[in-house]
């Protein structure tokens, strides 16, 4: 009886809905049917199965299956995709596709990611009501989407989607005529692809602009640790109980700059480093600055007033900055293997274990972002943005007296590709791409949040949606009334590494160009593992049991270039390259012999290049080991271990 | 009748690269070949009266709610794979010899 059949199906989808998407699920039975835009119609198909169509109420009506291609369609539709690499991610719009998706599964033998985005509650409504869909529910590889029940999570869902390694296997079907009956929908996911494809060039090519810089800067800048504070120990330090004012280096900070001077002693000044320069020549101190940039110029931090202000770092930053900088530093993660190695050291020797937990602050690209994060993360009341214009005011990017002292306005090249975005003043102002990305990382961050303390304080630029829009002076007549004073509290912070942790530090240090040597070593054994391999698999007939042995020498070499915390400095350093290779990395050959002849040449060209990188290694850190030295005396000892540690040493 | 293939084909190809305009225009001229076609698969027993009217019927829709996804069907799946079967293409016939 086709009541009591739909009826199970219906039970059956329900149930695993409900398990797998809980979210979706309850948004699902709040949604009224009375307010679908179209029906779902059955047509038979030329096999008297069944195909669906969409009907409005004007009498328009789409098919969203095919009545006569069938099965032939479906395979004609699935092989258009072309061929269907390992690990390929797969975008499909409109459960109508589900026989296509699983074709490709099938087809994939289900190693591929499949997104199902569905933009109609309709269309789901009848699947779940008339179709066993049960195996999408945690059975199949696949994950979906629905509009209107699943958040506003899509760009970050598609971005999950793929990788640097698989961007090139990514495939996408539209169900047939989803562009007219969901047409801003569909539209909206051709964007979001866009943006989520961006999203992760962007952050390859930001990786590879810094390429080997970050390396460089983490090894130059590790001695800076010995004497460092972790940020951890600026946790909650502000109880809620005071406003931070976030000192950014846009155009507008020109406008109110002289009115920080009312803020002092009343507020927080953090400010990020392109800030700094302004700040100290108009008289101003803050209380902290934040840096991010591996790459920043020496020349914007070269003030003398510098070293009295507390510095919240990483250890990839530019180390020309860190080297000018003679004050405190306070230390955030930078997620480098060798920061973990050293941490990890540091936590086995000391006694005091504390502050030996790299601390990450979350951001947006921007130092302004990372320093909002820290505003947040000390706990600060209130939190009142001033020069964080995130466009282009008066056609500048950044306030006179950073990079240069009257900053130059953008020429008509960098002009291109500029765009317009609301103002604060329910103006348009104009901005450009980075800004913007900037911008909307402090929206989600104040709504993931649910910051209700947020001022923007900026006296121009892009309005920035969560914040409370406030002049400069009302903000602090209003929010800044209670004297205060945090630089006692920071100066009484004890360092990071006693004298055990030093210890342990100056070891890693030291021992550094004996790892790079060794990764060296065993790229270079690499090479001639992947030569020989090579060989044994192009003969004519291949002794198995040659290549198999062949083959375990070779894993030990590969998990050590994925194990070894240094093996992996040294990759991360290629990133150049290693986009290259990473690109064709799940490309296969469908001739067993010639993929063998093939992982042999691309495992031979790899191993070549990090033999290079770790030779070119090894010799820039002996050079910094041995101009850059690092001790651990007297002053540095605490407690009675530390004393007895000392006397060791010494009789060493 | 001749014919028949090249304007299937014609139109399949122009919904396939969206030229929809063009699909319009083009399938002004070979309706009335298209429907001669349909009659002719009727009148020879090569499909059912209900099959007849079932695709003029999706002919009609297709064409009044400009669903081209329903036009290449009836085209390709319903009426070319058809054709296809009947005046099989010269080189395929080669290769059987």
């Amino acid at each position: 009886m086709p009541g009591r059949t739909e009826k199970f199906i219906y039970e059956r989808n329900v149930a695993r809905f409900r398990i797998a998407y809980p979210y979706e699920y309850q948004k699902y039975t709040e949604w009224n049917s009375k307010k679908a835009k179209f029906s779902i119609e059955e047509v038979e198909t030329y096999t008297k199965k069944t195909a669906i169509k969409a009907v409005f109420p004007d009498e328009r009506q789409y098919m969203l299956q095919s009545i006569y291609g069938e099965d032939d369609y479906i395979n004609d539709a699935v092989d258009s995709l072309g061929k269907l690499g390992n690990r390929c991610p797969i975008f499909i719009v409109g459960l109508p596709a589900i026989e296509e998706a699983r074709k490709i599964i099938k087809k994939c033998h289900e190693e591929c990611i499949v997104l199902i985005y569905e933009p109609s509650i309709e269309v789901l409504d009848y699947y779940l009501k008339n179709v066993d869909i049960t195996d999408l529910f945690g059975i199949l590889p696949v994950s979906l989407y629905f509009e209107g029940l699943s958040g506003d999570k899509l760009l970050d869902r598609v971005a999950s989607l793929f990788t640097l390694e698989t961007i090139s296997l990514f495939r996408q079907f539209v169900s047939p005529n989803y562009e007219n009956i969901c047409g801003e929908e569909v539209l909206k996911a051709s964007r979001i692809l866009k943006e989520a494809f961006h999203k992760v060039m962007s952050m390859w090519l930001t990786a590879a602009r810094f390429t080997d810089v970050a390396g460089n800067n983490m090894l130059y800048n590790l001695r800076s640790l010995i004497d460092g504070y972790n940020v951890s120990e600026l946790f909650g330090m502000l109880k809620n109980e005071i406003p931070v004012i976030l000192v950014s280096a846009g155009p507008s900070l020109n406008k109110n700059i002289d009115d920080l001077k009312k803020a002092k002693g009343k507020a927080f000044i953090i400010a990020v480093d392109t800030a700094i320069k302004p700040l100290l020549n108009h008289g101003i101190k803050p209380d902290l600055f934040c840096i991010v940039d591996g790459k920043k110029p020496t020349a914007l931090m070269d003030h003398p007033g510098i070293h009295e202000i507390p510095l919240v770092t990483s250890l990839v930053v530019a180390s020309g900055i860190m080297d000018l900088h003679k004050g405190k530093k306070f230390f955030y993660a930078c997620d480098e293997l060798i920061e973990k190695e050293i941490f990890d050291r540091c936590r086995k020797e000391t006694g005091c274990k504390k502050n030996l937990y790299p601390a990450h602050i979350p951001t947006g690209g921007s130092v302004a972002n990372s320093a909002f994060s820290l505003a947040h993360y000390m706990g600060a009341k209130e939190i009142i943005l001033v020069g964080q214009d995130l466009a282009l005011t008066g056609g500048k990017t950044h306030a006179d007296g950073t990079f240069k002292d009257k900053m130059k306005k953008i020429t008509a090249e960098e002009a291109a590709g500029t765009f317009y975005v609301d103002g604060i003043h329910g103006n348009k102002v104009l901005t450009r791409d980075d800004f913007d990305v900037y911008r909307r990382w402090f929206e989600a961050y104040i709504e993931d949040e649910k910051l209700k303390n947020v001022i923007d304080a900026t006296q121009g630029g892009a309005k920035i949606k969560g914040t409370k829009i406030m002049a400069l002076k009302a903000a602090i007549e209003k929010y800044c009334t209670k004297k205060c004073d945090i630089q006692g509290k920071i100066d009484a912070l004890p360092k990071m590494l006693d004298y055990s942790a030093k210890r342990a530090l100056i070891d890693v240090y030291e021992s550094l160009p004996e790892k790079m040597s060794e990764v060296r070593k065993m790229a270079h054994k690499g090479v001639s593992l992947y030569k020989k391999f090579g060989k044994l698999a192009s003969a004519e007939n291949p002794d198995e049991k040659e290549l198999k042995k062949c083959a375990a020498k070779l894993k030990t070499v590969n998990d050590f270039m994925n194990d070894d915390n240094f093996a992996l400095f040294v990759q991360s350093n290629m990133v150049n390259i290693d986009y290259i290779m990473r690109m064709s990395i799940y490309e296969e050959d469908e001739d067993e012999v010639e993929e063998r002849i093939k992982i042999a040449r691309h495992g031979q060209s790899f191993n070549s290049i990090i033999e290079l990188y770790a030779a070119h290694l090894y010799f820039n850190t002996k050079e910094i080991v041995k101009k850059r030295k690092l001790k651990a005396t007297k002053a540095d000892i605490g407690g009675p271990l530390d004393k007895f540690l000392y006397e060791l040493s010494k009789e060493a | 009748m001749d014919n028949m293939r090249e304007e299937f084909e014609t139109l399949i190809e122009l919904i396939n690269v969206k030229n929809y305009k063009a699909v319009d225009e083009v399938l002004k001229d070979y309706l009335k070949d298209i429907s001669n076609y349909i009659m002719f698969l009727a009148g020879n027993g090569i499909i059912a009266i209900e099959e007849l009217n079932t695709l003029s019927e999706h002919m009609t829709t297709a064409i009044k709610n400009k669903d081209y996804f329903l036009l290449k069907d009836v085209l390709q799946y319903g009426l070319l794979n058809v054709y296809d079967q009947l005046f099989p293409r010269e080189e395929s016939v080669k290769e059987e010899e």
